[in-house]
């Protein structure tokens, strides 16, 4: 028989529907068939997550819920709320800001590259990988993230420290700095620190600019020369 | 004065608030009350992160369903440590949390079924829920047996994407 002729039975075949002539029919032709025995695997769990439901629930469709009409207005209440909060905010931010300029204000962790998945840390959003613009041992990834004081910023840099590669053989390990840029065309250093070659480490800083006012974020050497770079996609 | 703030709202609103309040109509044991809170917190988080709706819609959509459904699950743990501090009561046998999962698990796969179109539901009613054969489901829906073996598929098919959108693969 052509695979046309199983190409549709695999859910048959995983609901157990199938007679026992065409059970065996299909699994001789699983045998043989890539794509019907893939096609088998990816809806093999589904049965099980099957039962865990009430039959009740496919016989009768539940009536549809609309949204509730208060929905809406809560949110653009929230929305509100939440600009006057940050406007207070950033004015705090901006004065402590002031006390801070040239500290360098960076919070360390640290964790091994074969660590699994430990605690996790505050939620942050996905980071996104800094394009390279220097040559340099560094990579890192940058997520950013919107706070009522500003905005977050968390770097995870790898050190690709080749004991083999002749050309990173430093008696001290570098330093770098992250800078952000804004669209009124400030630039501030928002965190120094050293590398850890073959290390893997994870560090936070945060600014008073508000997100969307962000326009890039570069890495830099202690010298000043840019290493890596994102550029923030234009709202 | 409608700010883009608001806009942004509105549009996330109108866009997802739709198969979001339904989706927490059912992790929330059709508790309307905490249904909205549930949303509306969850809404409120991806305007936060404006980030997160630059990408793709079925993202943005998988995105919001793990927020809510977190935000359902942490719930459930602060009553449960909470109640625990109080009464101190014994273990259940099972970890009550492993059974708190497989509660919402069991509501997301409904949800995802639920949404299934009523022809793939049926295929699904009478081959696996009845334990019918493909010959004996064709009688009773009136359809030649390909049409049931072809909507079986495509109805697996269809809840394995809805339940890659929610977040359970399987």
């Amino acid at each position: 028989m052509s695979h046309e002729e199983f190409a549709h039975a695999d859910g048959a075949y995983v609901l157990g529907a199938l007679s026992i002539d065409e059970r065996r029919t299909f699994e001789e032709h699983l045998h043989t068939c890539e794509d019907c025995a893939r096609s088998v695997r990816e809806l093999a769990g589904l049965p099980g997550l099957l039962s865990q439901v009430d039959p009740a629930v496919l016989e009768t469709p539940p009536g549809l819920s609309p949204v509730p009409e208060t929905l809406l207005p809560r949110l653009l209440q929230e929305v509100r709320r939440s600009r006057r909060r940050r406007v207070r905010w950033v004015a705090a931010a901006s004065a402590a800001a002031v006390l801070l300029a040239g500290v360098g204000v960076a919070a360390w962790t640290q964790r091994d590259d074969t660590a699994g998945t430990g605690p996790s840390v505050a939620a942050m959003p996905p980071e996104q990988d800094m394009e390279q613009v220097g040559q340099d041992v560094v990579e890192a990834s940058l997520g950013l993230e919107s706070v009522a004081w500003g905005t977050r910023l968390q770097l995870t840099c790898r050190y690709t420290s080749d004991a083999d590669d002749a050309a990173y053989s430093p008696s001290a390990p570098p330093s770098y700095a992250l800078v952000v840029h804004t669209r009124d065309g400030r630039t501030e250093q928002v965190a120094t620190w050293k590398a850890v070659p073959g290390r893997t480490t994870t560090l936070s800083a945060a600014t008073a600019s508000e997100r969307s006012d962000i326009t890039s974020v570069d890495v830099t050497t202690m010298s000043g020369d840019r290493v890596l770079e994102l550029t923030m996609e234009v709202s | 004065m409608a700010s883009s703030e608001d806009q942004l709202m509105q549009a996330l609103h109108d866009e997802h608030a739709a198969a979001l309040w339904s989706y927490c109509v059912r992790l929330t044991g059709t508790d309307r009350a905490r249904a909205q809170d549930v949303c509306q917190e969850t809404l409120l988080r991806a305007w936060q992160h404006p980030e997160v709706l630059s990408r793709p819609p079925a993202t943005i959509r998988r995105w919001l369903f793990t927020v809510a459904r977190n935000i359902v699950i942490d719930e459930w743990r602060s009553r449960r440590a909470h109640r625990e501090t109080v009464t101190a009561d014994p273990p259940d046998q099972l970890p009550e949390h492993e059974e708190a999962d497989q509660l919402l698990q069991s509501w997301v796969v409904a949800e995802a079924v639920s949404r299934l179109s009523t022809d793939h539901r049926r295929v699904l009613y009478e081959c696996y829920f009845q334990g019918r054969s493909v010959a004996d489901a064709a009688r009773r829906l009136e359809l030649p047996e390909g049409t049931v073996k072809s909507r079986t598929h495509y109805a697996l098919r269809a809840l394995r994407l809805a339940l890659e959108e929610m977040g359970v693969t399987s």
